[in-house]
């Protein structure tokens, strides 16, 4: 595949067929107020009819099941967007963060024992956080230590997106605890199903639980889980959270373009009881036509990263802008939409967990905006990332 | 000029907050929202025992200020229940509350109280008001639902410039609270060994909120000293309060869980349930581009009364 | 509560208002423009308020006051700034200068510079700010070198305002270099005339004389110049600064212009955007805002309370309302015809007002500066 303008005119019709036939139809209001069960189905059937399609890990070499072109994956994204399909919600982790850390990290065996599984829908979770190391995550406590070729891992972990239904976890734990915070960390392979692993759901404000806490008591890793050397599991988490802050911005950025400000101008347009309509005050007007003036601007950055990734010549500070840049215009956008909505705002309370941040369930989307500028790296940090990798300036001094 | 309300206003504040407090503080919110219908019995007679029902806002401006600060500690528990409304209930008529209603899509978070209530629109229509039964768990609906309007007599400026000013001064309540809760949590939560606090990037977003709160505590003490000293823009100075209360409650809210982090999403947090029902207060009877909106209707070119709002005084 | 300033002050700002109208030239925007009859205008009207009493009404009886109460004080303010200054550069010497030397100055000082500060007769400039000197004061690096009973000062001061006309510089500069850079501080009172002294003025978009360059080299002085104790200086400014504290009534400006927008642009009004109409509805609110938080921080300071972090929300409120202010009239105009008297007057009072309002978050205590204060005791209350 080459990439000409033809080729991907041509590759465009070609997914845009596709989802055609092959996007459920009305699937957001099946599956809104789905139970965990008929969520999860839903998830692999779609991620299955993706991957028979070769849509699934578009982003992945080809000999592991991808290869296309950064030019095809942004009209892939592009279309999926356009066209509605849900999101790969379960799926994420391992076909982002495992993959990329296999992929640059792991040893031949892993990844045959992982890719093909994870194509055939071997669930991940990632962890990370802890209650004492969200910001700071070098600062985690959660041990491993050696016994023959075999670790013992205890701790506790938090912030795990849905870890209830995953079969394996990125761990990251503390193999040496005299050496510096993140000379001391090591990356492992952790099968869930291991003794000692107990999953606890985390409501959040509204009640839903896709979060969780992982209590880890004596948990046998053997040494094959391991990746990379031990203590260098820094460098190695570095990969994985960057792959987080680079290509799947794309595709988030996208689904707001397309189904977020879609249903943004349906809410607008739609005439409320008394007969007010959003659409026809010019203070609205303004303010949608600034959030479109901004839309094009984050698809425009993202493409540009995406090209930048493939040359190899992005910055070291340009995923966190892309990151920065749309969890904000996300927020911008949910507080216009929560307050056009009105009453119905609060009336629309549940939503299909396979949509993104844009689902038209505005108090949702809402709340799950202000969510965006705290998980993968707070707008805080990457907001130190841009000061300090992109534009050169020193570090925060230490507090007196 | 006197800047602060009477101290016998700010004691009664401080007892309701003491008295709450022994009713269960923070977890009268949470036991209503587990249980909805128990709430009217847990928390009227609280109520009650602080004399809320003897108060009188429009008899004299120490009233108004006691029910003013009652408001503003019932807005620091959260307290699920309509305590301003209640407290604006109209001298005449058989009512128990005033609500006010915006004419599009009338709704209070008044669920199953089985109270009589008043309603009044922003043009001063009056309404005998009914609500509907719950659309959902207040998990969901924040007791927010329906009203049926009735028309009735025409509401008085003061009566509606109140029944905007008193809300306001319950989420100034929240606002007080969700910001002591922010930096409590920052000064104990510790990352790169040393608490959140330390940073100059949280500093000032904490700053900044907290303008917003002290801009807020102001305007509100100045719409009530307007409506007692009976001015006939009291209504155009309770707008502009709710415009800049609904704005600062953004701010103050968006940093609170910015600065909480992922653990203010959840309810072992207070942020977590004063965030989720200030947004009544928030969102009703008005947001915050429709009072912008009825605001600048109702300033015309006339603007705001201030040093130089007579027509003639301003150019030289 | 009381939001009612009583008549005395509705009196007394009725007075301001028909004097600024009789006495100051309709086109006035500022003493400190390139014609000099602008400067001419405020010397004159500060010759009359001191004639009439209302120069220095905040003054003790002794000097020539009558001891006005603060909010006196505090409509003056709002007056004369809303009418672009018409006391130029006076409000300097009358508002700390005057009050500073009759805490700390000798009975020969006080002889020498009240009575003329009180006549309105002289200007002062405040010689504080350097180059690598600006946020950080304390790190001020011009020093008064011993030499026999007096001292000898070299250095540079930078950003300060009315050097060109001033007779007088309130001088903060280094007597001794002792380990906290607090220590070692002193104040002088030093004639612009005394040799050694160079003023270089710097062109700025506020316009001129707003901001200078001033050379000492050797300066002489002595024990009779200095105010206060040798060594004390970093106390002394500290009560400066906290007479300023307030600061300038930028709000009332703002509300003057912003009330005047309807006015100015007459059948217009109603042709301007709703959004636009929405923005100056908020920026009214903000302006009242600003207002009832400079009320807040006098109230305080009557009852002996105010601290540090309550006069930097209102100095953070202020200086934010200028810039969002000028701002929103800068589209209004920008969007009209404003080619009749009273609409093309206003226009000049609004790009007047912008291009001033640039610099609110930078001068007398940046932004920054002022979040921090105020964070402090936000996070120290605890």
């Amino acid at each position: 595949m080459t990439g000409g303008t033809a080729d991907l005119e041509a590759f465009r019709a070609e997914v845009r067929d596709w989802c055609r036939h092959h996007v459920p139809a009305g699937w957001r209001a099946a599956q809104t107020g789905v139970s965990d069960e008929g969520y999860v189905a839903f998830q692999q059937a779609w991620f299955a009819e993706l991957g028979a399609a070769g849509y699934a890990v578009p982003h992945w070499p080809a000999e592991w099941g991808g290869g296309m072109s950064g030019a095809q994956q942004v009209v892939l994204y592009q279309e999926l967007a356009a066209q509605d399909a849900p999101r790969l919600v379960l799926a994420f982790v391992a076909i982002h963060h495992a993959a990329a850390t296999l992929l640059a990290a792991g040893t031949e065996e892993q990844r045959r024992r992982h890719l093909p599984a994870i194509l055939a829908g071997e669930v991940w979770v990632q962890g990370f956080s802890e209650p004492e190391a969200g910001s700071d995550l070098a600062a985690l406590r959660t041990s491993a230590r050696r016994d023959g070729d075999r670790f013992v891992v205890n701790g506790q972990k938090l912030w795990a997106s849905g870890a209830a239904f995953a079969d394996w976890c990125l761990l990251l734990a503390r193999t040496d605890p005299e050496a510096p915070k993140r000379k001391g960390i090591s990356y492992f392979l952790m099968d869930m199903r291991s003794p000692g692993v107990e999953v606890r759901p985390v409501r959040n404000s509204l009640g839903e639980s896709h979060f969780c806490e992982i209590f880890l008591n004596d948990v046998m890793i053997p040494g094959s889980g391991l990746v990379g050397e031990v203590n260098a599991g820094w460098q190695v988490a570095q990969a994985t959270l960057s792959a987080e802050r680079g290509m799947t911005m794309l595709e988030l950025a996208e689904r707001l373009g397309n189904a977020g400000f879609k249903w943004l101008l349906e809410t607008c347009a739609r005439r409320q009881p008394g007969g007010y309509r959003p659409m026809d005050d010019p203070t609205v007007l303004d303010r949608l036509a600034r959030l479109e003036t901004e839309m094009a601007g984050l698809r425009g950055l993202c493409r540009s990263l995406v090209e930048r990734h493939e040359a190899g010549t992005a910055g070291p500070a340009d995923a966190s802008i892309v990151k920065l840049y749309y969890s904000e215009l996300l927020q911008r956008t949910m507080d216009l939409g929560v307050e056009v909505a009105g009453l119905d705002a609060h009336r629309v309370m549940e939503k299909p967990p396979s949509s993104g941040w844009e689902s038209g369930a505005w108090v949702l989307d809402f709340i799950g905006s202000w969510e965006w500028t705290i998980p993968g790296g707070t707008s805080e940090i990457q907001r130190s990332i841009i000061g300090e990798r992109g534009l050169g300036l020193p570090r925060e001094p230490a507090a007196s | 000029m006197i800047l602060e309300l009477c101290e016998e206003a700010q004691d009664f504040g401080r007892s309701a907050l003491g008295a709450i407090e022994a009713a269960g503080g923070d977890r009268l919110v949470q036991a209503a929202e587990a249980d909805p219908a128990q709430r009217q019995a847990a928390i009227e007679p609280v109520l009650a025992g602080l004399g809320a029902w003897q108060l009188e806002p429009r008899r004299n401006l120490e009233e108004m200020e006691a029910a003013a600060a009652l408001c503003r500690s019932a807005g620091h528990w959260a307290l699920p229940y309509p305590v301003a409304a209640r407290l604006c209930r109209p001298a005449a008529g058989d009512f128990d509350g005033l609500l006010v209603v915006s004419d599009v899509e009338p709704a209070a978070p008044v669920a199953g109280l089985g109270l009589r209530w008043a309603a009044a629109g922003l043009d001063g229509q009056g309404y005998a008001a009914t609500a509907r039964p719950a659309p959902a768990a207040p998990r969901r609906s924040a007791f927010v639902t329906r009203l049926d309007l009735q028309p009735a007599a025409r509401v008085d400026t003061a009566d509606l410039a109140l029944a905007l000013t008193l809300p306001c001064w319950t989420l100034l309540g929240m606002l007080d609270r969700a910001m002591a809760l922010t930096c409590a949590y920052v000064l104990e939560r510790q990352q790169f060994g040393q608490p959140l606090a330390s940073f100059q990037g949280v500093q000032f977003q904490l700053t900044d909120a907290e303008v917003e709160r002290v801009g807020v505590e102001e305007l509100a003490k100045y719409a009530l000293w307007s409506i007692e000293s009976g001015r006939p823009d009291a209504v155009d100075d309770a707008l502009a309060l709710r415009a800049a209360a609904v704005e600062a409650a953004e701010i103050v809210f968006r940093v609170a869980h910015q600065l909480h982090g992922a653990i203010g999403f959840c309810d072992e947090t207070t942020i977590s349930w004063m965030s989720r029902y200030s947004a009544p207060l928030r969102r009703l009877p008005l947001g915050l581009t429709a009072t912008r909106t009825e605001l600048t209707r109702r300033l015309g070119r006339q603007g705001l009364a201030g040093l130089f709002s007579s027509p003639s005084s301003t150019s030289q | 509560m009381d939001f009612d300033m009583g008549d005395g002050v509705a009196g007394l700002r009725t007075r301001l208002r028909e004097l600024i109208r009789t006495e100051v030239p309709e086109d006035y925007l500022g003493a400190f423009t390139d014609d000099p009859a602008d400067l001419e205008a405020a010397q004159r009207f500060c010759r009359l308020l001191a004639e009439q009493g209302l120069l220095c009404m905040a003054w003790p009886e002794e000097w020539g006051g009558r001891g006005a109460s603060p909010w006196e004080q505090t409509a003056v303010r709002e007056e004369m700034w809303a009418h672009h200054e018409p006391r130029g550069a006076q409000y300097m010497g009358v508002n700390w200068v005057g009050p500073t030397i009759m805490r700390h100055g000798t009975p020969e000082q006080q002889r020498q510079h009240l009575p003329a500060i009180a006549r309105g007769e002289v200007i002062w400039c405040q010689g504080f700010s350097e180059p690598n000197a600006g946020s950080d004061l304390a790190s001020l690096q011009t020093a008064a070198r011993r030499d026999g009973d007096g001292w000898r000062v070299s250095g540079q001061k930078i950003w300060t305002s009315y050097a060109t006309m001033a007779q007088w510089c309130f001088l903060l500069c280094r007597t001794s270099s002792e380990a906290k850079k607090q220590r070692g501080l002193s104040i002088f009172l030093v004639p612009m005339t005394a040799p050694g002294i160079e003023v270089r003025p710097i062109r700025a978009m506020m316009g001129p004389h707003h901001l200078n360059e001033v050379f000492l080299d050797d300066v002489w002085v002595t024990e009779a110049d200095a105010l206060g104790p040798i060594g004390e200086g970093w106390t002394v400014v500290q009560e400066v600064l906290s007479f300023e504290r307030v600061g300038i009534a930028r709000y009332a400006r703002c509300e003057r212009l912003l009330q005047w927008a309807p006015v100015a642009l007459g059948d217009q009004w109603e042709a301007l955007p709703e959004e636009l109409r929405g923005s100056w509805a908020r920026m009214l609110v903000r302006a009242r805002r600003a207002r009832l938080l400079a009320y807040r921080v006098v109230d305080m300071q009557n009852r002996g309370r105010v601290h540090p972090g309550d006069a930097a929300a209102y100095r953070i409120a202020v200086t934010r309302l200028d810039q969002e202010s000028a701002e929103v009239l800068m589209e209004i105009v920008g969007g009209a015809d404003t080619s009749g008297e009273d609409a093309s007057r206003f226009r000049r009072a609004v790009e007047d007002h912008w291009r001033y309002s640039v610099s609110a978050t930078v001068a007398s205590g940046s932004i920054e500066m002022q979040r921090i204060l105020m964070s402090r005791s936000l996070l120290a209350a605890r």
